[in-house]
């Protein structure tokens, strides 16, 4: 008998809506669970029209890459979920599952009937997660929209950014791919441990806006022992000098010549040495403004300069070998054309898996980020919308052929 | 019978137990399985672990006690000291190994081995023992031997190419999130592994990289240039496809982050809300459309000149309740300081802030909370970080079974 993957016979409903509860069930997918999302053409999740579209398919609902790399290794069955007999098969699929994920605003999913107490009632041992905004009670449980709005709100926004600039905004949801889905990935896997040794499931309420704030580090403890309200420090580090990026020889992108950096952290005297010496500055390493940590961080723009003097002109790409390979930490800001075709770390891993899609062709994904010694996983395609119908409708609800057409005829699936 | 009410109840991982050697790349990795009830044991060398360094500190008062990181960081844990570098010490960690399901590591990829405790080694001495390691770009390839502090993982993984403006440099996200990230997905990936044995017996070595972990939060910036040939540059995200108004403003009291013309926002509602403060016949209708302020412009930039206008008049809390408690809402959210976090309303309504007791400084300090509300195996700060050592005698008596003397022994030859 070969190895089951660590979450073979867990059936996840997926209930999620553009990102973070979407997110967040692709890594139980990814562990080997089944995840059915529940859609339709009526009302399809926004996701399946956002960018990157694979080129001649714009109107498809079957060709976002930002879709389907997200609901990888899912199912999709097309419910109608404003129909009343759309609701009441997607209560009798939520019970034959183990776990449900939405991430509407707080409050919708009851009013829809799909709720926790509505759902225990026919799943006793359901584990289900709400990814709201800030969370399912609370004056503020009113304030709903967007996963970056929590990110602002949390903190991450008004630490990041220069000193002497307004804070910014991650370029990317970050929040919504990484933080929210990650937490409640993790809360779901230990809801399950927890499930296996008493029989009991439970209803999980992530705040986006709490889980962000517990990404800002010690930034809490700062305020409430010492009352200090900690500023931005750009690309600085409180115990690394010089840290930042440095810039380098543009490079062709696009018909036109990019800008391009290198990070460089300085962790002790020793590396501040050894990048003097590459630099061919050694006389620098024991110069009274540098030597020591906390002179390079009285100095540090004038460090930066000299950096930069000398990174300027050569290749990131040369700076950072050059410094690795003496023991300085380096690394090129790329891009995503770096990461899929020339990181020599990225191809090693095979971290970015090829998929076959009936409607995109040959596709890469992300893979999960991790590798299990005695598991690999695997990666398949996002799910056309509406792809899994038969498997759901005939072998899982049992729903006779005439049962069927009446969903179809009526509007129920769609 | 009545249950045992959510303080009394154990956390989910109430039966783990977990050896944690992780440095700040993967110190979060514990944190999340201590504050769900695992028995997480932090080793640390005799002389104190260097995270101790890192500040701020309490009181200004820069001792390895004092550490806010490692009090932020270690939550819940349970702490010795030991000596990995020295045989004896080699020889006591695999005994606790065999008491433990799970052992969290970020060295550099080889020095676990030449200590002679690789995961082959740890898997002879308990082959149900699961190894979590958590590097800058995994355990083996090109890479492999670079170092990667934080700043790096963001900058090799595309996140930072996105973050900031196209006329400055890139900028990082805050707060070592890269660290945070890889200690996140370490943490996911190795309650997969507790799966897997569960099902089918047996550890493994689960082998995180924080490149590939962060790579997933530059969200499409790879399928954009495998399926458009384009790669996407800072600055760029919100003028494609997304609401493209500035989102950053400055109000009376801070700043205010503002969504518009975006997916399930209203133009309306913004209308509304200006012609509520007299400033109607200043939006113009033209701006009902959303795809006409997604654009470059004349319209885009008269649009938010209106917008910073009226911001200034309000503080962060007042345009927060201003636009929520509408019927047709306008998403505009104070930008919060770590200040306003700690004196939130929602979250002191929701038990976010708690109070642990430090009983070494004789006082309670204010702690962030939970990340999620699971009551039927709550998420608990059963105690604040270890001092230096300060379980030795319990987890060397009662797990080891060492005896006093055998204890003493060890102290003295500076392997605890």
């Amino acid at each position: 008998m070969s190895a089951k993957l660590p979450l073979e016979g867990i059936r996840v409903l997926d209930l999620g809506w553009r990102a973070v509860a979407p997110v967040c069930a692709r890594m139980l997918g990814w562990g080997g669970a089944e995840v059915i999302r529940i859609e339709s053409a009526s009302r399809h999740d926004g996701a399946r029209q956002m960018p990157p579209i694979t080129p001649g398919r714009d109107g498809s609902l079957n060709a976002s890459e930002w879709f389907n790399n997200f609901n990888c290794n899912k199912m999709s069955v097309s419910i109608n979920l404003g129909h009343p007999e759309g609701k009441e098969l997607a209560r009798r699929l939520a019970a034959m599952c183990d776990v449900v994920v939405e991430n509407f605003s707080a409050g919708t999913i009851d009013r829809m009937g799909l709720g926790y107490e509505t759902l225990r009632k026919l799943k006793p041992d359901i584990i289900m997660v709400s990814h709201s905004l800030t969370g399912l009670t609370g004056p503020w449980s009113n304030v709903k929209g967007h996963g970056p709005m929590a990110a602002a709100m949390a903190g991450m926004n008004y630490l990041s950014g220069y000193e002497d600039s307004e804070p910014i905004s991650p370029g990317q949801a970050f929040t919504d791919y990484v933080v929210n889905p990650h937490h409640s990935a993790f809360a779901i896997l230990a809801a399950l441990h927890h499930r296996r040794k008493t029989g009991k499931g439970q209803y999980i309420d992530l705040s986006q806006y709490e889980s962000i704030s517990l990404t800002t580090g010690s930034s809490f403890l700062e305020y409430t022992t010492l009352g200090n309200v900690r500023e931005r420090t750009g690309n600085r580090s409180s115990y690394a000098a010089p840290q930042g990026v440095f810039p380098c020889q543009h490079i062709p992108l696009d018909g036109k010549m990019e800008d391009r950096w290198c990070a460089i952290s300085i962790g002790n005297d020793e590396e501040w040495k050894l990048l003097c010496q590459e630099m061919g500055r050694a006389e620098l390493a024991d110069d009274p403004r540098f030597s020591t940590f906390e002179s390079r961080k009285e100095n540090e723009a004038e460090a930066e300069e000299i950096i930069s003097a000398w990174t300027t002109g050569q290749m990131a790409e040369d700076v950072m070998d050059r410094l690795q390979g003496v023991g300085v930490a380096a690394g090129v800001v790329q891009n995503g054309k770096d990461l899929l075709t020339s990181d020599p770390q990225m191809a090693f891993s095979g971290h970015y898996r090829k998929v076959q899609h009936a409607e995109t062709g040959e596709s890469t994904y992300d893979g999960p980020p991790f590798s299990l010694s005695e598991c690999p996983l695997e990666v398949r395609p996002g799910p056309l919308l509406g792809e899994h119908n038969d498997y759901v409708f005939q072998q899982l609800l049992g729903l006779n052929e005439d049962e069927v057409n009446h969903g179809y005829v009526e509007g129920i699936i769609v | 019978m009545q249950e045992p009410t959510g303080e009394l109840k154990a956390g989910p991982l109430s039966d783990l137990k977990v050896l944690d050697l992780a440095g700040p790349i993967g110190v979060y990795c514990g944190k999340l399985m201590a504050d769900l009830g695992a028995d997480v044991v932090r080793i640390e060398p005799p002389t104190g672990d260097s995270m101790r360094e890192i500040g701020p500190f309490f009181d200004d008062d820069p001792k390895p006690e004092k550490s806010l990181y490692w009090w932020h960081f270690n939550t819940s844990k349970r702490g010795i000291t030991l000596d990995l570098e020295q045989p004896e010490g080699q020889d006591i960690f695999k005994r606790l190994v065999k008491w433990a399901d799970i052992g969290i590591e970020s060295f550099s990829p080889g020095y676990l081995q030449s200590l002679g405790l690789d995961f082959d080694s740890l898997h002879a001495v308990n082959p149900e023992f699961i190894l979590t390691s958590i590097t800058p770009f995994g355990q083996t390839g090109p890479h492999s031997g670079f170092k990667g502090p934080d700043i790096v993982g963001q900058a090799m993984s595309g996140v930072m190419q996105t973050v900031g403006i196209p006329e400055k440099p890139p900028y990082l996200i805050a707060s070592e999130i890269g660290y945070w990230t890889a200690a996140t997905f370490a943490a996911n990936a190795s309650l997969l592994a507790l799966a897997y044995r569960d099902l089918n017996g047996g550890g493994q070595h689960v082998d995180t990289s924080m490149q590939r972990a962060m790579s997933l939060g530059a969200g499409n910036s790879m399928s954009t240039y495998d399926t458009l040939g384009h790669v996407l540059n800072r600055g760029e995200l919100f003028a494609r496809g997304r609401g493209g108004v500035r989102t950053l403003f400055r109000c009376k009291d801070g700043y205010v982050f503002y969504i518009a013309a975006a997916p399930g926002t209203s133009m309306e509602a913004t209308k509304e809300l200006l012609t509520e403060h007299d400033l109607g016949e200043e939006f113009d209708n033209i701006w009902l459309d959303p795809t006409i302020l997604r654009q470059e412009g004349k319209e885009k930039a008269r649009f938010e000149k209106l917008m910073e206008g009226f911001f200034l008049n309000f503080t962060r809390l007042e345009l927060l309740d201003m636009g929520f408690n509408r019927e047709r809402q306008v998403f505009a959210v104070p930008v919060g300081t770590p200040k306003d976090i700690v004196e939130s309303p929602q979250m002191a309504a929701r038990g976010f802030i708690i109070d642990v007791e430090h009983p070494e400084l004789g006082q309670t300090i204010r702690y962030p909370g939970a990340p999620y509300k699971m009551p039927e195996s709550p998420w608990r700060l059963s105690r604040r970080a270890p001092l230096v050592g300060e379980h030795n005698e319990e987890v060397y008596k009662d797990i080891l079974e060492m005896t006093g003397d055998e204890i003493s022994g060890l102290q003295g030859s500076g392997v605890i």
